[in-house]
């Protein structure tokens, strides 16, 4: 029986579903907003995002120049000495951007884990994507024969299901750290989910499929392995 | 972060934009966005009444107009927070201060929808013999996007009641029509001290010497064209 293309759609990890769980909106080079966000790490090995790390400095030295200017006028206040002002307003202004960049590295540390998922999840996404395209594939030609497909949803559902609980048991260990060892549900999901991707691993399927749930194996396990790092720090 | 995207947002769908900052969603991403497309806005039709003079006064003007809207936004803020506090709103500072963004950045995009048009007359016209046709203009100008702005807010901050209880709904109306005022005040009073904006024929200057404030430079020009009557 064919895939429902709405029932892999859905199993798309959304820039919603993980604002959700995390509070923060993931783009392809940024997380969260201007002031309490920060550079996706993958960022730094994609050249084509780097024009838009330009555009974001640009910008951010641009608005605290902004801000600075009502410092520099109280330079003016008696005499119009535009040099006075040009000095005052720039050594505010390199000194906000340089606490922004402060800022940015110290929540490149406490967001490390959350970037690492977030990367499973550009990884998982393109796994659906992948599944959906082999389904199309396959109802295109009619002559292959059609693999045994269930075992696809259900790998990538429990996929699905280690990423969500890993950036939920994120959130809690980054907002609640005390809270965290008591909150053991959530960790029996991410083993639970880990021992179905194990079982179907070991079934038959065709090569394509076998490859899908492999990568949706290994996603899971990078998954357990940064979850596990975040709760041992 | 898709700035663009949420500014979109504001221009397609304002109605679930506002309702979303009354409902406190993803504020830090709406303001950093506004703040942003703001800016940028603000900052190009600077630059163009700018190069008008000359492209020194165009740099210097597309830094003073983003500074002159939201550090005057930036000042009045507190003002308005505290006052319709002490009168029963619920809102936070960051719900009050995307909503008056949002009318900043109304105003931006408007000033951008306008910018083509000052390009002409900047080209078209001399910069010399012009240019009190062209600060006219650029009067009008702001002073049309001025009111859709302040419209906008106006409709967008207007209290509704939070309670059965709450009585100070009237109240916080007058508090907002007062702001308004107060905004409009400040607001001239930083373009005072920053001027010029245009540049007057002549050499470039960054800033003017400070003469009084803009309320006196009003009374001056009034008591000029009397004596100039008479």
């Amino acid at each position: 029986m064919p895939h429902n293309l709405a029932n892999l759609q859905a199993l798309h990890l959304t820039a919603d579903d993980i604002e959700f769980h995390t509070g923060f909106t993931p783009h392809s080079f940024w997380v969260g907003s201007l002031w309490g966000g920060v550079y996706r790490l993958s960022v730094w090995r994609q050249p084509q995002h780097w024009l838009r790390i330009l555009g974001i400095e640009m910008i951010t030295l641009a608005l605290l120049g902004m801000l600075s200017v009502p410092i520099g006028l109280i330079t003016l206040r008696d005499t119009a000495n535009t040099h006075r002002f040009l000095q005052v307003t720039t050594t505010a202004t390199g000194l906000m951007f340089a606490s922004w960049h402060v800022r940015l590295w110290h929540r490149k540390r406490t967001l490390r884990p959350l970037m690492r998922l977030l990367d499973d999840i550009d990884q998982y996404n393109q796994l659906v994507e992948t599944v959906i395209l082999l389904d199309g594939l396959t109802q295109a030609n009619r002559q292959v024969p059609v693999p045994d497909q269930p075992p696809i949803l259900e790998a990538l559902q429990a996929s699905r299901m280690s990423l969500v609980t890993a950036l939920n048991l994120e959130r809690l260990i980054r907002q609640h750290q005390r809270l965290f060892h008591q909150n053991q549900p959530l960790w029996l999901d991410l083993d639970q989910a880990l021992i179905t991707l194990q079982a179907l691993e070991l079934q038959d399927q065709a090569q394509d499929y076998q490859d899908v749930i492999q990568q949706a194996l290994t996603i899971s396990l990078n998954v357990q392995t940064t979850v596990r790092q975040l709760s041992q720090s | 972060m898709n700035a663009v995207a949420i500014f979109a947002d504001l221009l397609k769908d304002r109605h679930t934009f506002l309702q979303d900052i009354h409902e406190g969603k993803r504020l830090s991403v709406k303001i950093s966005a506004l703040l942003v497309c703001s800016f940028c806005s603000f900052a190009i039709y600077g630059a163009i009444i700018g190069s008008f003079h000359s492209s020194l006064q165009a740099l210097s003007s597309g830094l003073k107009l983003p500074t002159l809207y939201l550090i005057t936004l930036l000042v009045c803020l507190p003002a308005l927070y505290v006052f319709n506090a002490l009168f029963g709103s619920r809102q936070t500072i960051a719900q009050h201060f995307t909503y008056v963004l949002s009318a900043a950045a109304v105003i931006a995009l408007l000033l951008v929808g306008f910018a083509p048009i000052t390009l002409f007359f900047v080209i078209t016209i001399s910069p010399v013999k012009d240019y009190s046709f062209f600060l006219l203009l650029n009067v009008v100008i702001f002073a049309l996007t001025g009111m859709f702005g302040v419209s906008f807010l106006y409709q967008a901050m207007r209290p509704v009641a939070q309670s059965d209880t709450d009585t100070n709904v009237q109240l916080r109306s007058t508090v907002l029509r007062f702001w308004l005022g107060l905004y409009g005040f400040v607001g001239s009073q930083l373009g005072w001290t920053l001027r010029p904006f245009f540049g007057s024929p002549g050499a470039f200057e960054l800033f003017r010497p400070r003469e009084g404030n803009f309320w006196t430079g009003v009374l001056d020009a009034i008591a000029n064209l009397m004596q100039g009557a008479g």
